[in-house]
Parts: structure tokens; C-alpha cells; sequence
């Protein structure tokens, strides 16, 4: 009895050093991300060339899936999120197209509404 | 009838533990990489799957159409960190082309190709844009 308590003792033992390992010395690859992790500068600027694709074609189908690709949030959220990171660090001009890009969802959606 | 050997149980002792050990070792990593794995956050564009970083690409390209800014673009797409962003865009291409996928789009990473290839200075040492920076 009291070797298969050690037994299982040690199996728990290896079980929390091994998940310590896992998660914190070797966590696995940084590799293979999806992009609802990219970090918020690269998620605004991956939004300004949405919207600067959204000057060129206004296609706001287009635009609404191209956002999806950061996240499944809704898309006036992800502009608004952007925005919020771009106000202060963006030239006026790519504030300008972020933001007739919001304008253009926030109609979209007050139309869709009954 | 043979005489118990106490030299032999300390050594099954020995092994059993080490045993258990390794068997909790097993259950434990693998709870860690496979079950429960570490969720990055805040990662660059280069760590991105591949056919993530094809449609980051792609974008980079879309907008490149849009604003012609080849500077951005680049700065863009040295986010990627791929090899040769010439063959990564004109590779993407022909994937699209043969997949008999979008013609406008091979079209977009195309023209940046091109553009890219006629000023090959832009994948020099850095010039100041306001993309992000790692």
C-alpha cells in the first residue's frame, strides 16, 4: 500500500513539474499565431490599410471581411479599437480614412436596424 | 528456496519512483502543450501562421494599390520578416493564379512585386514611417 502511495505521489509531483515546465520554461513555439494576438499597433495599422482599401473601392462588404480576419469582435468595434490607439500617433490623413471607415460601418448598422 | 536479496527491492524502490516520476512528467507536459497550451499575446506579424501571414500580405499589397506609398508598404512588409519579400508576393501570386483564385488580387501583390524589385534600396536599413516598429 505504501509503495503505491509513493507511486502516485511521485505521478503528481512529475504531473506539477511538468506543467511548470510547460507553461513557463518551455512554453512551445512563437510561431503560428492567429491574428487575434497580434499586438494593438499592428492590429491598428492592419485597420488603416482596411480602410485605405475602403477609399479605393468602397466596398464595405470587403471591408467588414477583411476585418475579420483581427478577430470575430463586430468590425465597428475592431475600427473603434484601432481609433483608439491612432488618435494620438497617427497624421490626420489616415485619421481621416479610419474614420470615415467607422462612419461608414456605425450608417451601415443603423440601417440594418429595423 | 532462495533467500530474499535487499540489495535487489532498494533498487525496484529506486525505479518505480523514478518511474512514477517520468509518467507525471508525460501527463504533465503534455497537459501544458497539448491540452492547455500558453496563449501569446501581443505577438508581431512575423510569428503569424502562414496562411494568416498570406492574407497580411495580401492586405499589404490591397493598400499599397490603394495609397501607392511603396515606403509604407515596405515597412509593411518588413514586418514580416520573410526571406525575400519579392518571392513571398510573386510565390503568393501564383498561388492564387493557379488555385485559379482572385485575378485582382494576384494583380495587387503583383504590382508591389514590381515595385519592390525596381527599388530594391527600400529593404535597406530603415526609413521613418509611422507603421509599428518591434
Amino acid at each position: 500500500m505504501g509503495r503505491w502511495l509513493s507511486f502516485f505521489v511521485v505521478i503528481v509531483i512529475g504531473a506539477v513539474i511538468g506543467l511548470l515546465a510547460g507553461w513557463f520554461l518551455a512554453p512551445g513555439q512563437y510561431l503560428d499565431t492567429s491574428p487575434d494576438t497580434l499586438r494593438v499597433d499592428y492590429q491598428a495599422d492592419y485597420v488603416l490599410m482596411v480602410a485605405e482599401a475602403f477609399q479605393n473601392d468602397d466596398n464595405l462588404l470587403l471591408a467588414i471581411e477583411r476585418l475579420s480576419f483581427l478577430s470575430e469582435s463586430k468590425p465597428q468595434e475592431l475600427v473603434r479599437q484601432a481609433l483608439l490607439f491612432a488618435e494620438p500617433r497617427y497624421a490626420d490623413a489616415d485619421l481621416a480614412l479610419m474614420r470615415t471607415l467607422s462612419l461608414a460601418l456605425q450608417l451601415s448598422e443603423a440601417e440594418a436596424q429595423p | 528456496m532462495n533467500a530474499p536479496n535487499p540489495g535487489r527491492y532498494e533498487a525496484r524502490g529506486f525505479w518505480y519512483l523514478l518511474t512514477g516520476l517520468l509518467i507525471g512528467l508525460i501527463l504533465g507536459l503534455a497537459y501544458a502543450w497539448l491540452v492547455q497550451p500558453v496563449r501569446y499575446v501581443d505577438t508581431p506579424p512575423a510569428s503569424l501562421k502562414v496562411e494568416s501571414k498570406d492574407q497580411y500580405r495580401m492586405m499589404i499589397a490591397i493598400a499599397y494599390a490603394a495609397d501607392n506609398d511603396l515606403v509604407r508598404a515596405s515597412e509593411r512588409l518588413k514586418l514580416l520578416q520573410d526571406e525575400d519579400p519579392f518571392q513571398a508576393l510573386t510565390g503568393q501570386a501564383q498561388r492564387i493564379l493557379a488555385a485559379e483564385g482572385s485575378l485582382e488580387e494576384a494583380r495587387f501583390l503583383s504590382a508591389l512585386a514590381v515595385a519592390i524589385e525596381q527599388n530594391p534600396g527600400l529593404f535597406a536599413p530603415a526609413s521613418a514611417t509611422q507603421t509599428p516598429e518591434e
